[in-house]
């Protein structure tokens, strides 16, 4: 999952600007996929791939700043290299404070584009190196049906099985099922693991 | 005269029937007897009588027509001489007969005329100004070739130089085989207030091109990303273009299609600029067919990247199938513009959901079409909706108050209307109206043919 070559995202409402960039990546032998607008992005993408994202700041609908939200709140924060046609110095703060790997204003040098697009590329790659567990944790998680990631919160929360059954008004013998299917799709083989492995990727809890 | 002989002829029949469809009276029946001794005499005689009293009759009558005809000659002179103390030229033309054209001493004042030049028709028409003559040539055709009446206000140049305005009014009868019998009309030169109007005019003209400006202010931003876009789209493509020709086995077919890509967008850019041009000029307006959805669209393009900034949604609802307006383009757009920009200032601190724009293209009253400018902000305040055209009025912290007085006074020259309603639900709506070009309600063709058959009249 995840492990194929490393893609450039492409996203921009204007279809010429985008078929230009798709061109100059190409040039630099990135493999490339483009979007003309935000929520084709965010809906058809592998949320497991590789690589960056080069992304308008303006944008009718979601605008670049409300991508770069949703995909912080998922958790896979691929590298962002905003472009924006004015000069916005409050966005541009707003944008680098959330992790922004670079912004560059219209028209820009592709040169410098490439450049940027080499560096946040080499950067999502040594995160994904670095964080290869809880990467895979997340991939991972997000395979659990609603009820084992409820018997999942409450496990790591320290409650007994029994609470646990009571809480969600179910047999005891059901739970121990949950808890063990849950345990296996983590790839975990102890409690211990799992309560390591959910506080390093942070999951917060469902009710 | 002769309308004296047609009186007693119409007289005399009448007279004579009378006696033999009286009923019989005392008189008549002591008369057998002079009538039997004498029938020729007493039938000589009652002729006579009856020649005498019809003559008599005849008389009397003509002298009340006289005295009458001379009252109103007294009428008509006075006339005549109050319209010469008014400036006011009449003239009349008896084309049946051919008679040499009469006017008054106002009328050939006003032409510049002297007293023993000719006034008839080809000799005025080479006094109007070249640009007017065909508008007149035209109106005077059309009379000439149905009857009736015509009004043309245009320019003369005199002979002495001096350009002046004249309203005419005349009318043509026909006679029974449908050929001009007379033609008269009066004159009068408007010259004054129609160089007041003209200048009224030039200010409007003046005043709508420094709001024009100072919106172009506000624009500059959108401008100059819809200016950026493409300069992006060439200079990317240029790069990447410059990078695959360094690399072996160049793909021509990629670089076919990059110059197509540069082509297309410097024409894109060309036109930013072009309508930004068009928006800063100043000039006379102008008036042409404008298709009303092809002006929203235009304006929309224009504002892209300014309602994408204020995150409003646009939604247009366009009538392919109306007929064009007649106007100046300029002038409509800046209209748009300013509704468009106090409707997204309105709904500036609506939700985000809210902030919803509707621009509706219509058929309004017969010949007219309306643009609508539908807002989702608070709506205007039920005591202001008619204050808020008013000038200085303005709900903008940084508006002077001008941009609705200044449209109000656009579409009004354009003889349309602009009002606004408040929504049922939220917002308000802002509409205006402007009558469609002529072409569009009467063939064209027709008019030109006019002009053409007033020209062969001419020659």
């Amino acid at each position: 999952m995840g492990q194929g070559e490393p893609t450039v995202f492409v996203v921009d409402d204007d279809h010429s600007v985008l078929r230009s960039l798709q061109r100059l990546l190409r040039s630099a032998g990135w493999a490339t996929e483009a979007y003309d607008s935000a929520e084709e992005f965010l809906r058809v993408r592998d949320p497991a791939a590789s690589g960056c994202v080069i992304l308008d700041l303006a944008m009718p609908g979601l605008d670049g700043l409300d991508v770069q939200e949703r995909l912080i709140d998922e958790g896979m924060p691929l590298p962002i290299i905003f472009l924006t046609g004015r000069s916005d110095p409050p966005t541009i703060v707003r944008a680098m404070r959330a992790g922004a790997a670079n912004f560059l204003t219209k028209p820009i040098d592709g040169e410098q584009l490439l450049a940027s697009v080499a560096e946040a590329v080499q950067a999502d790659l040594a995160f994904r190196r670095d964080n290869a567990d809880l990467i895979d944790g997340r991939q991972r998680l997000a395979t659990l049906t609603a009820r084992e990631r409820q018997v999942l919160d409450r496990v790591v929360a320290g409650r007994l099985n029994k609470q646990t059954a009571d809480e969600l008004g179910t047999a005891l013998k059901t739970i121990k099922v949950h808890r063990a299917r849950m345990m296996s799709k983590m790839n975990v083989k102890s409690l211990a693991q799992l309560a390591r492995l959910v506080e390093r990727m942070g999951v917060l809890p469902v009710h | 005269m002769v309308g004296v002989v047609a009186f007693a002829a119409t007289l005399l029949p009448m007279s004579s029937v009378q006696p033999a469809q009286s009923p019989p009276s005392a008189a008549a029946a002591r008369l057998p007897a002079i009538w039997e001794a004498e029938p020729w005499h007493v039938a000589a005689s009652l002729s006579l009588a009856l020649v005498v009293a019809s003559l008599v009759t005849a008389f009397a009558l003509e002298r009340r027509n006289r005295r009458r005809a001379d009252a109103e000659l007294l009428g008509t002179e006075q006339l005549l001489r109050m319209a010469a103390a008014a400036g006011v030229g009449l003239w009349m033309h008896d084309l049946a007969r051919n008679k040499r054209p009469w006017a008054n001493d106002a009328h050939r004042a006003i032409l510049g005329l002297g007293a023993d030049e000719a006034t008839d028709l080809p000799e005025r028409l080479e006094l109007v100004h070249p640009e007017d003559r065909e508008a007149v040539a035209s109106a005077l055709g059309a009379a000439i070739e149905h009857g009736g009446e015509y009004a043309v206000r245009h320019r003369i140049v005199r002979r002495d130089g001096e350009l002046r305005w004249v309203a005419s009014h005349g009318r043509v009868t026909l006679d029974r085989r449908g050929k001009p019998a007379t033609m008269w009309g009066v004159t009068a030169d408007v010259t004054a207030p129609t160089r007041a109007e003209l200048d009224a005019e030039v200010n409007r003209n003046e005043l709508a091109h420094l709001s024009r400006v100072a919106m172009l202010g506000q624009l500059s931003g959108s401008i100059a990303h819809e200016l950026n876009q493409p300069l992006t789209a060439i200079l990317t493509n240029a790069q990447a273009a410059l990078r695959f020709t360094s690399q072996p086995n160049v793909d021509l077919e990629t670089l076919r299609e990059i110059l197509r890509d540069i082509v297309a967008d410097d024409q894109r850019a060309g036109e930013v600029i072009w309508r930004l041009r068009a928006l800063f000029e100043r000039g006379e307006a102008k008036s042409e067919p404008i298709v009303a959805s092809t002006l929203v669209r235009d304006v929309v393009r224009m504002l892209r990247s300014e309602l994408i900034s204020r995150n409003v949604s646009v939604t247009l609802e366009l009538d392919p199938t109306l007929p064009p307006v007649q106007g100046d383009p300029v002038q409509l757009q800046q209209v748009l513009l300013n509704l468009i920009f106090n409707a997204c200032e309105a709904m500036a601190n609506s939700e985000r959901w809210a902030r919803c724009l509707v621009i509706r293209t219509t058929a309004a009253r017969v010949a007219e079409v309306a643009i609508s400018v539908v807002d989702g902000g608070p709506g205007v305040p039920p005591e202001r909706v008619e204050k808020i055209f008013e000038p200085f009025v303005s709900s903008k912290p940084l508006g002077i108050g001008l941009g609705l007085v200044i449209s109000r006074s656009i579409v009004a020259a354009h003889g349309g209307n602009l009002w606004c309603k408040n929504n049922a639900g939220r917002g308000a709506t802002f509409t205006f109206t402007i009558p469609c070009a002529a072409a569009s309600v009467a063939p064209a063709a027709d008019r030109a043919g006019t002009a053409a058959r007033v020209a062969v009249k001419e020659s």
